[in-house]
């Protein structure tokens, strides 16, 4: 362990262990306080405490907008897979009408189509040839000796 | 950034100026007879010393300086009083796959002399208080006189040499029957207006090309020029109202969605490829520095041609694209951005500095004009020759830090390239669709080569190492379409004819005979069209 005076201490990692420590201690407190109230079967209400059903803890806390923003994310990939799977195309007419359009789907999806049939007439030319000119007639003779 | 200028001057500058007077009309021509006089000179000292004998072989380098020399002298000889005059385009000598900008200095390492079967490019340009005639002609280096007659030059690049002769001739023709719209040959015509529009033209280029198996190489274009405004910076300035058709990477691009989608019969590819040409982008765009296909062509304008062709690899479909030469050979042709001024650190750099900005003007020049020596003046030319070399070599200590404060702006070396069509479907474009190359100067609106497959020019920088050379063929010709004069071609023509080649293919049917009827104008003296061309001095 480098010394406190210590030009290559670890000054980032200390701080951020002191102050985690700190507030795992909080949170800990803070879990052992929380209650909760459930209605027992007489109707009645009784406080009981929360217990941690283990997994992950986290120490930041999402906020409503980027919860929102993952719930609205999650929703346009269901609906992606879904679509995917109906074999169904992007369709301008649709995304008009829909306020949750997807432009950009429409535009990876227009590239790939492109890229899929370069491909295809890639695969067309080996077989049938490049579509060239054939030589025809006498050929064309232009000009003559400059000098 | 545009410049700030007031209604009154706008319209003296852009509109007064250009208008084809008899005086306009005599600094045109001028500036076209110097260009032919100096493309005959330059010609000449390859016959004498390739072909002839008659003098030991001039290196390309020796060949651009004396060159420059003679037009700048001739420039020197007339108009006295304009104190804006000059070269409007260095003597470029464009070896086989190098498209633009090759003009060694003398010192320059890779100043190799010219082999027999080069298929070369002679790009030159002068201008008379800012009205320009660019010119750029190709010749074939055959093996010399003591070896017998030559014969005609077979191969794929006598195909692009035919190709590229044709369609400059028939756009010539064709640009000329504005001025009579009632001859356009009726195979042309859309919609029945009787007028040559930007996609006539791209449609006639396109089906020559096609004919010969040749591909219409990226930056060729026909376009409008006015005075002082010539496409010289192109990619350093954009410029306002811009008229006329340019070639890019997306019309292969386009091409090729059209033949796939043509195959397979698909309806989503053919939505997607609506767009046949360029099509405006922003109705009512008054800047309209974004090139469209939308433009009719009207008396009284003066319009480039410049085509370039290269044959197409008969092995696989791919794109032609052009490739930015830095390290092989260092670029000799600069220009002065004048919107930028900074103090500069080095003597030899400010020296330089003060020199190009006394004696050049907007236009593109090399370190050697500003030489005490320039033009040679024929008496001692070895001695001459040595001299230049000398200030040359001290100017190179202060262009670097001209460049870096980008001040100068350098007009790169461009070579023809190929790119297999599967290399590029291979790659990913991870970093989207908004980088692009600084290096290579392009117009607006053509920064990104392939649009469709999203296709950056900087990954096509990366693709350059699994592409393949081809040989490019470039005519230029510059004609003014009066009224009262008729059309008036500046530069080339049955002068400078096409070298002696043979190709294997013909045109075909339907362009032939379009081709047939613009050349039947052309011959018939009475009831065609009269193009008048700017004679030698």
């Amino acid at each position: 362990m480098p010394s406190k005076n210590s030009v290559n201490k670890p000054k980032a990692n200390i701080t951020r262990q002191r102050k985690s420590h700190l507030l795992s201690k909080r949170r800990a407190i803070r879990s052992r306080q929380a209650v909760t109230t459930i209605q027992s079967s007489n109707g009645s209400l009784a406080i009981v405490p929360i217990k941690n059903g283990g997994g992950v803890v986290a120490n930041t806390i999402m906020s409503n907008k980027k919860a929102k923003k993952v719930n609205r994310n999650i929703k346009y990939a269901e609906r992606r897979v879904e679509e995917m799977s109906k074999g169904k195309k992007g369709n301008s007419n649709n995304n008009n009408n829909d306020d949750d359009g997807m432009d950009i789907d429409e535009i990876n999806e227009k590239n790939k189509t492109i890229r899929e049939s370069l491909w295809n007439l890639i695969e067309n030319c080996k077989v049938n040839g490049l579509g060239l000119q054939v030589s025809k007639g006498n050929g064309t003779t232009l000009g003559s000796v400059p000098f | 950034m545009a410049l700030q200028i007031s209604p009154k001057d706008t319209d003296l500058l852009l509109k007064q100026k250009n208008v084809l007077s008899r005086d306009v009309i005599d600094k045109y021509s001028y500036a076209g007879q110097i260009t032919q006089t100096c493309l005959k000179y330059i010609i000449s000292l390859i016959n004498d010393s390739y072909h002839l004998n008659k003098h030991e072989k001039y290196s390309p380098a020796e060949l651009c300086l004396l060159g420059d020399s003679y037009m700048q002298t001739l420039i020197n000889q007339n108009f006295k009083k304009i104190e804006e005059k000059g070269i409007a385009q260095p003597v470029t000598l464009d070896i086989n796959n190098i498209l633009s900008g090759y003009s060694p200095e003398l010192n320059d390492i890779n100043n190799s002399y010219l082999q027999v079967g080069d298929i070369v490019t002679i790009n030159l340009g002068c201008h008379i208080d800012g009205y320009t005639s660019n010119l750029a002609h190709t010749i074939v280096i055959y093996p010399n006189i003591s070896n017998g007659s030559p014969g005609p030059l077979l191969g794929e690049s006598s195909d692009a040499i035919i190709a590229s002769y044709l369609a400059t001739e028939a756009v010539i023709t064709l640009l000329a029957c504005s001025l009579t719209p009632e001859k356009i040959p009726n195979e042309l015509i859309e919609n029945g207006n009787k007028v040559v529009t930007g996609s006539m033209i791209r449609k006639l280029v396109n089906s020559i090309a096609q004919s010969y198996n040749c591909i219409v190489v990226p930056t060729s274009k026909v376009r409008r020029i006015r005075r002082f405004l010539a496409g010289q910076a192109e990619g350093v300035v954009a410029e306002r109202d811009f008229k006329g058709v340019v070639w890019s990477e997306q019309d292969q691009e386009d091409e090729l969605i059209k033949r796939a989608s043509s195959g397979n019969g698909s309806t989503e590819l053919t939505i997607i490829d609506s767009i046949n040409g360029r099509k405006k982008l922003k109705e009512n765009d008054i800047d309209n520095t974004i090139p469209s296909d939308e433009f009719i062509v009207k008396t009284g304008e003066v319009y480039s041609i410049d085509i370039k062709m290269s044959p197409i690899n008969k092995e696989e479909l791919g794109i032609v694209t052009l490739n930015v030469l830095n390290s092989e050979l260092k670029p000799s042709i600069f220009i002065r951005d004048v919107s930028i001024s900074e103090q500069l650190k080095l003597r030899n750099s400010r020296k330089l500095l003060s020199l190009v900005d006394k004696k050049q003007s907007v236009y593109p020049f090399k370190l050697s004009y500003v030489s005490e020596n320039f033009p040679i003046k024929g008496e001692d030319l070895n001695n001459e020759l040595n001299n230049i070399e000398k200030d040359v070599k001290t100017f190179k200590f202060g262009v670097g830090e001209c460049i870096n404060k980008q001040l100068f702006v350098n007009k790169a070396i461009l070579s023809t390239k190929f790119i297999p069509l599967r290399e590029i479907l291979k790659t990913c474009t991870s970093t989207g669709i908004n980088g692009y190359d600084a290096s290579k100067a392009s117009l607006p609106g053509l920064e990104l080569p392939l649009p469709k497959l999203g296709v950056t020019s900087l990954k096509m920088k990366t693709l350059m190492k699994k592409s393949l050379d081809i040989n490019v063929i470039r005519e230029m010709s510059t004609i003014a379409l009066s009224e009262d004069n008729g059309c008036i071609r500046l530069s080339g023509g049955k002068e400078f004819g096409v070298s002696y080649v043979h190709s294997e293919y013909e045109l075909n049917e339907d362009v032939s005979n379009i081709i047939k009827q613009l050349s039947a104008l052309r011959e018939d003296e009475r009831f065609g069209i009269k193009v008048v061309e700017c004679g030698v001095l």
